[in-house]
């Protein structure tokens, strides 16, 4: 082994260039090592952080589609209930169809154009959390 | 040891190459450890929520589907075998006639299916359903049932739909 003072006089006495650092071997190849790993971190986080949103984004829209699916079913039985329902003068409302937990059902009516009493249009809505969901309207005629 | 003003480190021979060379394996170790677990458990929640939504558009479609087939039948009907306020029956028959001639269409829950049985053809139009029933009020007639997913009991939808008899 050499001594220390020798070694210390194989040095070149200005400062270090990328070039250097290569040549000295051991040391840059552990930082190389620590960068790759670092690299590796990030591009399989990355890519499993793509197909979690990809799951995400699925699961989302069958969310929606549940949603949409359980409101479609309220608002026709909330326009079936008024059909058979008893007309109801414009501005009141009809009775409301009972509700899963979270959905709301809400009816009112409206006044059609050009005046008659007996013709109104209903319009339902089904909201979840607030959020309107679905909303559609019909005809109904005091007959 | 000072280069320069860079202070670097000279390996002082076989047992100091081996020391970091175990640093080396242990951080890599550790990376790999940590990498590992991250990719499971994304993994896994990817896959939870892969089974979730197939086992909700399941129900979905079988919810939209049957209350299809229920609500056109039932407008089209004239006439039900369900008695007027007379409380909840597992089954229900819907009559009419039209320019086909007469038609007559059963309800029923069959293994777990609502099997609509209409002018000798029956289909099942929902799986893995229970607690059919039918009640009529009037001319409203309500159809409650549940579907669950095969694949997750925990995904379920509970349906209580009003339709007008006859109103179609």
């Amino acid at each position: 082994m050499r001594p220390e003072s020798e070694v210390s006089a194989m040095l070149p006495s200005h400062p270090l260039t990328p070039k250097h650092e290569r040549v000295l071997g051991a040391r840059s190849q552990r930082g190389f090592m620590m960068i790759e790993m670092m690299l590796a971190v990030a591009i399989v986080g990355t890519a499993m952080f793509a197909v979690v949103s990809s799951f995400s984004t699925s699961a989302r829209a069958s969310a929606h589609v549940q949603k949409t699916t359980t409101a479609e079913w309220l608002a026709t039985s909330q326009i079936e209930l008024i059909r058979t329902s008893t007309f109801v003068v414009t501005p009141g409302t009809y009775p409301a169809v009972p509700s899963p937990a979270g959905y709301t059902v809400a009816n009112a009516t409206s006044a059609v154009t050009g005046g008659d009493l007996n013709i109104q249009t209903v319009t339902v809505t089904v909201t979840k959390s607030g959020e309107v969901v679905y909303a559609t309207s019909a005809v109904k005629v005091n007959r | 040891m000072n280069a320069g003003g860079k202070t670097i480190a000279v390996r002082k021979g076989h047992s100091a190459q081996r020391g970091v060379f175990l640093l080396e394996f242990v951080v890599a170790m550790g990376f790999m450890a940590v990498l590992g677990g991250l990719v499971l458990n994304m993994l896994g929640q990817g896959w939870e929520l892969n089974s979730r939504s197939r086992a909700i558009l399941t129900v979905a479609v079988a919810s939209s589907t049957s209350t299809t087939w229920l609500i056109k039948d039932i407008h089209q009907a004239t006439a039900t075998d369900i008695s007027d306020g007379g409380g909840t029956q597992p089954t229900a028959q819907f009559t009419w006639t039209d320019s086909g001639g007469a038609h007559v269409c059963d309800y029923a829950l069959v293994s777990g299916s609502i099997r609509r049985t209409c002018d000798a053809a029956a289909i099942s139009i929902a799986d893995n359903v229970s607690n059919l029933t039918f009640e009529r009020s009037g001319d409203l007639v309500t159809i409650s049932y549940d579907v669950i997913s095969p694949e997750r009991a925990d995904i379920s939808d509970s349906i209580a739909l009003n339709v007008a008899l006859g109103a179609g």
